[in-house]
């Protein structure tokens, strides 16, 4: 039914099953719309946060789905501007993954905020002390540039390409993508260590609070070093799952090696970073405030079981596995530690959130429970539901992986023929 | 903060943040708007049907786009960098000076007809002289074969001009639309079909002499050949791979021998529209 609109040469299931597969994504898409739409018309007083506890789910969803998209900006940097040309055959979707990443997360941010009329505030009244500022600056600006390089990609749609003005288009954006590829790293770069130094420069909490270096908490340097770790961990995962779902080889094996090298790398650096910034914290930045850091632990469930399982179940644990040529050359191993990473992240992005609000500073202060409404779960999921449905829709109209296609004529150098008996009369 | 505000004063911080913003703002815009201009600019500069064909060109797979002089062996590996317009190409130039006449060449290749007299473009056209002057243009017997009888033929109104490598006409078979390049630019005189055994009578904008893109009677063996090993690719199944068979001739329309989906991917591949 839709064939016509599919690259040839793509093998893609039947538009009956692929709408089998939409259906429920489009579901909770829907309710996911319907209780963001009671949010903005009612207010946040239909969501569990009150001013105590003013980041919830949604702030934790985006922190961590910012950080996944960082394979977007990463890999674009390693392709365009360290001429990485094996990555060429994943940039397009880590572009869709950086998109469906960002647009989720500035979507549900929408949200949270609220007062969606007066949007255009945070651009004019901006408080130019906040971190949160710069955040909303470069994400705004970052989206613009994965739209602007979503752009190509769509146009390249099969339907779209006989246009020749689109083809055109498509082309010289190509050859100007280096520009927005170092642009986009330079705002991924600021927004990502300003999130981590949203935390950092919290004085009033002691869990949270960091030095660092100048205006700089260390927190901003990790969360952007976490970010470029877990992004190709991420892109990893997303084509290994595709990839299993639809049955087919996407790209080459030795491209799992290399995203895998380089989150090694990064997450190992990381690993030390995170492990000397604990130790500053514990022995001198929380006691010089007088608290001791033992007692953040000791309120369950947040225990150091999360210490632990954050730095060296899911960070150290992966770093050995991806640096070690014998342990990623099997792939559940990869695939194993690249959820590891993922988990690892999305762990620290749940502790800075929610377990630095939730913990008491002051001496007559509750441990805070917080627990989010289902207007916050089903927008939480619709988010969730969006990412699915935007990297379904691009891997079935648009040619995501070029290596897909070659993979099914690249063969033909290799054979050695006369015509096959199924085509010919034998005479 | 900004300036407008009731009580802004301006700080060097305001001047650093802004300045930063508005250049990255600027370079977003400066970009899309280079390419447009760039866009359009190169939309105006040449015909849409070359744009387009260079832009499929660079789409197709590698051995799609194989250098005719190395299909002959004259090169090893080579792909084409012209998208197959060798009328300008320095190392065709040099290989045709060098090459040897060849006196004469079989008009039947691997049990298919290819007349010597005809040349032969790589999208399976050919092209005829004829003695007032004007050509014909038909599809070649690989492809008449693979095709068979068409379900549809969309041929272009005399008086239509083509552009080489544009579209000549367009063909529906089994669910899949074929897009014919035009082995020649000139003026459509006259059109005929499968029965009449070519579909265009064109009035060349050039004589056939200066059409060197067009491949020669000598040259067809290799290239034939070339896209038999591609064809027997697609048609054998993955599990086994290529095999190699007795011999034979192609049947006539090989449309039933895939499935709607691969069907699809032969038309795309040998004729060549990604």
């Amino acid at each position: 039914m839709d064939r016509h609109l599919i690259a040839r040469g793509l093998d893609r299931t039947s538009f009956g099953r692929f709408c089998l597969w939409i259906l429920p994504w489009l579901g909770i898409l829907a309710l996911g719309l319907y209780a963001a739409g009671i949010c903005l018309v009612a207010g946040l007083n239909r969501t569990n946060m009150d001013n105590r506890f003013a980041f919830g789910l949604w702030i934790f969803l985006d922190l961590t789905v910012i950080a996944f998209g960082a394979g977007a900006f990463f890999t674009g940097f390693l392709l365009y501007v360290l001429r990485k040309k094996q990555l060429k055959s994943v940039i397009n979707s880590a572009v869709v993954v950086g998109l469906a990443c960002y647009s989720g997360a500035v979507a549900v941010l929408a949200v949270d905020v609220g007062q969606p009329l007066r949007a255009w505030f945070t651009f004019w009244h901006p408080n130019v002390h906040s971190m949160l500022t710069e955040v909303t600056f470069c994400i705004s600006c970052y989206l613009c540039v994965l739209l602007i390089e979503y752009l190509p990609l769509l146009l390249k749609n099969r339907k779209l390409s006989r246009i020749p003005s689109f083809l055109v288009f498509e082309f010289e954006m190509h050859r100007l993508m280096y520009v927005l590829a170092g642009l986009g790293t330079f705002l991924s770069f600021f927004h990502q260590g300003s999130l981590g130094g949203l935390y950092g420069v919290l004085q009033g909490r002691p869990f949270a609070f960091r030095e660092g270096i100048a205006i700089w908490p260390s927190t901003f340097f990790l969360f952007i070093l976490s970010a470029m770790a877990v992004g190709p961990c991420f892109l990893m995962l997303i084509i290994w799952t595709v990839s299993k779902i639809t049955r087919k080889e996407l790209v080459s094996p030795d491209l799992g090696h290399l995203l895998g090298r380089v989150s090694g790398t990064l997450l190992a650096a990381y690993v030390l970073l995170k492990a000397v910034d604990t130790l500053i914290w514990m022995n001198h930045t929380a006691v010089a405030r007088g608290a001791d850091p033992f007692s953040f632990y000791a309120w369950q469930p947040f225990g150091s079981w999360i210490l632990f399982t954050e730095v060296i179940v899911c960070g150290l644990v992966p770093a050995v596995i991806f640096l070690s040529r014998r342990l990623r050359s099997r792939q559940w191993l990869l695939v194993t530690a690249a959820i590891l990473v993922c988990t690892g992240v999305g762990l620290n992005r749940f502790v800075m959130t929610i377990q630095t609000l939730a913990l008491p500073t002051l001496p007559f202060d509750p441990f805070l429970n917080y627990w989010p409404s289902w207007q916050e779960v089903a927008t939480f999921l619709g988010v969730i539901a969006y990412g699915v449905l935007l990297y379904s829709f691009s891997y079935r109209y648009l040619n995501l992986f070029p290596e897909e296609r070659r993979s099914l004529r690249g063969t033909s150098s290799k054979a050695v023929a006369a015509p096959d008996s199924a085509l010919v009369e034998t005479t | 903060m900004l300036p407008g505000i009731n009580g802004f004063h301006w700080q060097l911080g305001h001047l650093v943040f802004i300045s930063i913003f508005f250049t990255i703002i600027i370079v977003i815009l400066g970009t899309s708007a280079l390419g447009f201009l760039r866009s359009a600019s190169r939309l105006k500069s040449r015909d849409k049907e070359t744009i387009l064909w260079g832009h499929q060109f660079r789409d197709l797979a590698s051995d799609e786009k194989a250098c005719r002089h190395s299909m002959t062996g004259e090169l090893k590996g080579r792909v084409c960098p012209n998208a197959f317009d060798c009328r300008d190409c320095v190392t065709h130039g040099d290989l045709i000076t060098k090459a040897k006449p060849i006196s004469s060449a079989p008009d039947e290749v691997a049990g298919l007809s290819y007349p010597g007299q005809r040349l032969y473009h790589r999208g399976h056209t050919w092209v005829e002289e004829q003695s007032d002057g004007t050509v014909l243009v038909g599809l070649d017997d690989f492809a008449s074969r693979l095709i068979g009888k068409p379900d549809q033929v969309a041929l272009p109104s005399p008086g239509r001009q083509l552009s080489v490598n544009g579209t000549a006409w367009t063909v529906r078979k089994s669910g899949a639309e074929v897009r014919i390049l035009a082995p020649i630019s000139g003026e459509v005189l006259e059109t005929g079909g499968k029965d009449q055994g070519w579909y265009l009578r064109v009035q060349p904008d050039t004589p056939l002499s200066e059409d060197r893109h067009l491949l020669t009677a000598g040259e067809v063996g290799s290239w034939i050949r070339h896209e038999l090993e591609r064809l027997q690719v697609f048609a054998s199944s993955p599990e086994v791979g290529a095999v190699l068979a007795d011999g034979g001739e192609l049947v006539d329309d090989l449309s039933d021998a895939f499935q709607p989906g691969d069907w699809d991917h032969v038309c795309s591949s040998f004729f060549l529209q990604p």
